[in-house]
């Protein structure tokens, strides 16, 4: 049988979460859902604030201590991680699930070798010292990492190394889904790419599912292949990139891609969004993006869109339903 | 004549390696330029090749090993006391985190005042209190009355920014030397603090050397780019002709790996193995050779200086005598 359509690992339905501070309830992700096809890799964008890594934690029950998930599911291969046992959990996270936290090159411990550091993972799931010291090679191995390196502590390792490092050590126990927080924020060009080739070349050769958190709307279109636009707390468009990208359906998308700078239209002018995301504990009434949005019309500031179907993919704007 | 011409300026730190040994980083090797009246000079390269520290050693915040930095003629690496503080007023600079160069103390009026006092402009309390207000709208902050009391703890990443901007504006300089200006900001802010650099220099002249590792915004926004490699300029052109014809090979590589928002122009890229080489330890002949995809014997014995293309484009590479 030929079917190419591939079945999805991962299904979000209806994921709300609040933090709760002193003073207020702050609703940061509201009625989110998303489905995510084995073996593909779906882009997260949206300005700073907008919930990504909310998202990515929530997914995995990795919540601080603050934020509560107040409805939803999230089924992996069909079951729902949010009616696990925490043990289940547990073993599912080092298993099944991986997760590169945004920031993580920085959180490799500085008083251990980076071969103890990975080696202490595997023994978590397989006890036997043999084959744990034989993954580490072959772990090594895969990220591009020389044998002959792993002696050696992170500061010795340059960002980009480390960052390396934090991936082979997310890949140890054969996981299915990958998270990727900002793997590449604070590196340059030329090591993020780097980065970005290792994680498709591994995606090809692991059959990985991998969602990438970026802020940089170049790293989606040169790796993703479906992209998911969030605006604070909610999902604006949910579409393949080619629609992301050519035929954007939701004034937020296009404004994001109005204001990013592409070196091959020099000659085109970036235009800014005017004004700033909202404050969670000050949400504006109707659709959020409304006070920003060039295209509003009364309904926007009275009702809340929901996400709706559009050609390629998914919008949350009046305008798409009025069509 | 041109604002600033640089010539063969070097800037080496030495460092004691505790093994008696001294070690010498040349952060900044032998670097040339011009910059005119008004004209937007991006420096482009990969972190550690010398480009903040290439921009201290302009403002004398650095003092320069060698080579010259003539500031509307006068050389401005032996400058000291009063033309020295002159020279700060008309140079201003930009810093990267707008969280930091800011003192959250004061309040923005005060911040964007101090400059002035410094300098010892202004007449009176209220003259000054003018020049701040209209720095303020010059820098986009609209209207300035209602900022002038603020913190920057009540403003945002991009508005902090601008008062950023406006501290340095207030002086009316002649260049601004912005180092990563807006690496910080979220992409739908950039835009409108580029849109505010961008006004500085066709309402009033202002030139910029403008410091980034993002080409992207580079293309955008300058003139000229000017490509650093350790420690030296390895190419120099317009704008458009650098990002379509390119000619190092360096810069060939680093074009091909800045990530294109656009899905159906993804492009062969040359990904360049291994971190950038040391300052302390510079390669011999062209300094690129060991990471060089098309490096051929000769290029690790012979240096290569700037050759031009053409009138306004230059690179530094042997084989493009082969080519041409
Ligand atoms: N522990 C917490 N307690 C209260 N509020 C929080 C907490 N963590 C995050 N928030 C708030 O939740 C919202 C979403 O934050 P989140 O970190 O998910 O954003 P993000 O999209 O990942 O942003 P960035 O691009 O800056 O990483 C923000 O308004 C943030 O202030
Ligand atoms: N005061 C100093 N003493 C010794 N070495 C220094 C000093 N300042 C800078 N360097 C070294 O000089 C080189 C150039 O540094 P510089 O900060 O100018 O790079 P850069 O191009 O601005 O990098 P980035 O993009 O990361 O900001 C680096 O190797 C750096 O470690
Ligand atoms: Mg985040
Ligand atoms: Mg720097």
């Amino acid at each position: 049988m030929s079917n190419k359509q591939q079945a999805n690992l991962l299904e979000v339905r209806g994921l709300t979460v609040d933090y709760l501070t002193e003073k207020a309830k702050a609703r940061a992700l509201e009625n989110v859902s998303f489905k995510v096809a084995q073996g593909s890799i779906l882009g997260i964008v949206g300005e700073s604030g907008c919930g990504k890594t909310t998202l990515m934690l929530a997914l995995l029950r990795l919540l601080p201590q603050a934020g509560r998930i107040v409805a939803g599911e999230v089924l992996f291969n069909g079951r729902d991680l949010l009616r696990l046992s925490e043990n289940d959990m547990r073993s599912l996270r080092w298993q099944d699930l991986a997760i590169i936290f945004q920031g993580a090159m920085n959180a490799l411990n500085p008083v251990k070798t980076v071969e103890d550091q990975i080696t202490e993972v595997l023994l978590r799931q397989n006890p036997n010292k043999t084959s744990a010291a034989k993954r580490v090679d072959e772990l090594l191995e895969m990220v591009g990492i020389g044998r002959n390196r792993k002696g050696q502590y992170p500061h010795q390792f340059s960002g980009g190394m480390r960052q390396r490092a934090m991936i082979a050590m997310a890949l140890a126990c054969n996981p299915k889904l990958v998270i990727a927080d900002e793997p590449t924020t604070a590196l340059d060009v030329m090591v993020q790419a780097q980065i970005l080739e290792l994680l498709l070349q591994l995606r090809a050769e692991l059959d990985l599912t991998i969602l990438l958190v970026t802020h940089d709307l170049g790293v989606v279109a040169e790796v993703c292949d479906t992209a998911l636009v969030m605006y604070g707390g909610v999902i604006a468009e949910h579409a393949p990139i080619d629609a992301i990208f050519n035929a954007p359906s939701h004034p937020y998308t296009q404004a994001l891609l109005g204001a990013f700078p592409d070196h091959t239209k020099p000659k085109t002018q970036l235009l800014s969004i005017p004004g700033y995301p909202p404050k969670l504990d000050a949400l504006p009434p109707g659709c959020r993006f409304a006070p920003r949005c060039s295209q509003v019309i009364d309904i926007c500031q009275l009702k809340t869109p929901s996400l709706i179907k559009v050609s390629d993919g998914f919008a949350s704007c009046h305008l798409l339903e009025t069509l | 004549m041109s604002l600033i011409r640089v010539q063969n300026l070097h800037k080496h730190f030495s460092l004691s390696s505790g093994l008696g040994k001294n070690l010498v980083v040349k952060a900044v090797d032998g670097v040339s330029f011009e910059l005119e009246k008004g004209e937007v000079l991006a420096l482009v390269g990969e972190s550690g090749c010398g480009k903040s520290t290439l921009a201290l050693t302009l403002m004398h915040l650095e003092e320069a090993s060698a080579g010259q930095v003539l500031f509307n003629d006068n050389d401005i690496t032996t400058l000291k006391g009063k033309a020295l503080k002159n020279l700060r007023r008309d140079i201003q600079m930009v810093f990267q985190d707008p969280y930091e160069s800011l003192n959250p103390l004061m309040t923005v009026g005060a911040i964007v005042e101090e400059p002035l006092k410094v300098h010892g402009l202004g007449k009176s309390k209220s003259a000054r209190q003018e020049m701040v207000k209209k720095a303020l709208e010059d820098a986009g902050l609209n209207p300035a009355e209602s900022y002038l009391n603020r913190r920057p703890h009540e403003l945002s990443g991009g508005q902090r920014q601008r008062v950023v901007i406006a501290a340095a504006l207030v002086l009316e300089p002649s260049l601004v030397i912005a180092d990563e200006p807006v690496s910080m900001l979220d992409v739908s802010i950039r835009a409108e603090v580029l849109g505010v650099l961008e006004r500085l220099k066709l309402e009033h002249s202002v030139a910029m050397l403008f410091i980034t590792h993002d080409l992207g915004t580079a293309a955008h926004f300058a003139d000229r780019i000017a490509v650093m490699y350790l420690g030296r300029i390895v190419e120099l052109g317009e704008t458009q002709d650098v990002l379509e014809n390119p000619q190092h090979p360096y810069t060939k590589a680093l074009l091909s790996v800045i990530p294109v928002p656009n899905p159906k122009l993804r492009r062969k890229h040359i990904i360049l193995q291994g971190d950038p080489p040391n300052p302390i330890n510079i390669p011999g002949g062209c300094r690129f050779h060991p990471r060089c995809p098309v490096a051929i014997p000769t290029c690790s014995k012979q240096e290569v200086a700037l050759k031009h293309i053409n009138i306004n484009h230059k690179a530094a590479c042997l084989l493009l005598d082969h080519s041409a």
